[in-house]
């Protein structure tokens, strides 16, 4: 397999993963004609989205930060080699950049606005339980990867596959409230805003516990 | 017979999308060389 430097990787991501969901929208709303408001672009319905969706975040978040402030709670296995070699200023630039637009945005809008608008034309409940699954399993690399860069590396392969099994299913049930979120509020700014929350602030958390002698 | 067709037609976008986007993530982690993202994309 040919794999792609660090570099190309780094360099990549965000302008990637916009480009891709511009195609995206632009499938969705010319061959396929799905109007822009079934896709989540409600500007009214935005500001009370967003508000939810920051609440959620927040709340689903918050009890992480414990671990920061009593970094003795969690074990050792915990600790993640990625983090380790970021500086201070590349964590701000995933968290209030990259994290923002090139997860939150880009896979809030594909899964949360294109495929969930395509899937409510059989029904709001299939919207939500099938664009959670697609979700679920888009899932599957990374965490594979994250368990294989954790001491999770050294289990027993079926084992590790249960533990990326978990991974997947919570994603899902994460997909199923972010689904909630933009069926009761209209829009994907909340689906946006809480996805940005938990990815950037449990980023922030497991730098500064890692800091903190974690 | 149009109705038939054209859920069809609608579910075919839908499972195309729903591969590409599985595709699009899982293939560009496993070709990252090893470049976790500790963003939980």
């Amino acid at each position: 397999m040919i794999l792609l430097p660090r570099q190309f990787h780094d360099r990549w991501y965000l302008p990637m993963n916009l480009g891709f969901l511009a195609l995206l929208l632009l499938w969705a709303l010319v061959p396929i004609g799905i109007g822009a408001r079934a896709l989540g672009f409600r500007w009214p319905e935005a500001g009370w989205s967003a508000l939810w969706g920051l609440g959620l975040g927040v709340l689903v978040v918050a009890p992480v930060f414990i671990f920061v402030a009593f970094p003795g709670l969690l074990g050792s296995y915990a600790r993640d080699p990625r983090l380790a070699g970021l500086t201070a200023g590349e964590v701000v630039y995933r968290a209030a950049v990259r994290i923002p637009l090139g997860t939150a945005l880009f896979e809030e809008v594909a899964f949360r606005g294109i495929l969930f608008a395509m899937l409510a034309r059989f029904g709001v409940v299939h919207a939500v339980w099938a664009s959670s699954l697609v979700f679920g399993l888009w899932h599957i690399a990374p965490t594979w990867e994250l368990v294989g860069a954790s001491s999770l590396s050294e289990l027993a392969l079926p084992v590790k596959g249960m533990v990326v099994a978990g991974g997947v299913l919570a994603t899902f049930v994460g997909g199923l409230l972010f689904g909630l979120l933009r069926h009761y509020t209209g829009s994907f700014a909340g689906p946006v805003l809480a996805h940005a929350c938990v990815n950037s602030l449990a980023l922030v958390a497991g730098f500064l516990w890692q800091a903190r002698g974690g | 017979m149009l109705a038939w067709l054209a859920d069809r037609n609608e579910a075919l976008q839908v499972a195309a999308l729903s591969l590409a986007l599985v595709l699009y993530n899982n293939l560009g982690v496993c070709l990252s060389n090893g470049s976790a993202k500790a963003d939980g994309a």
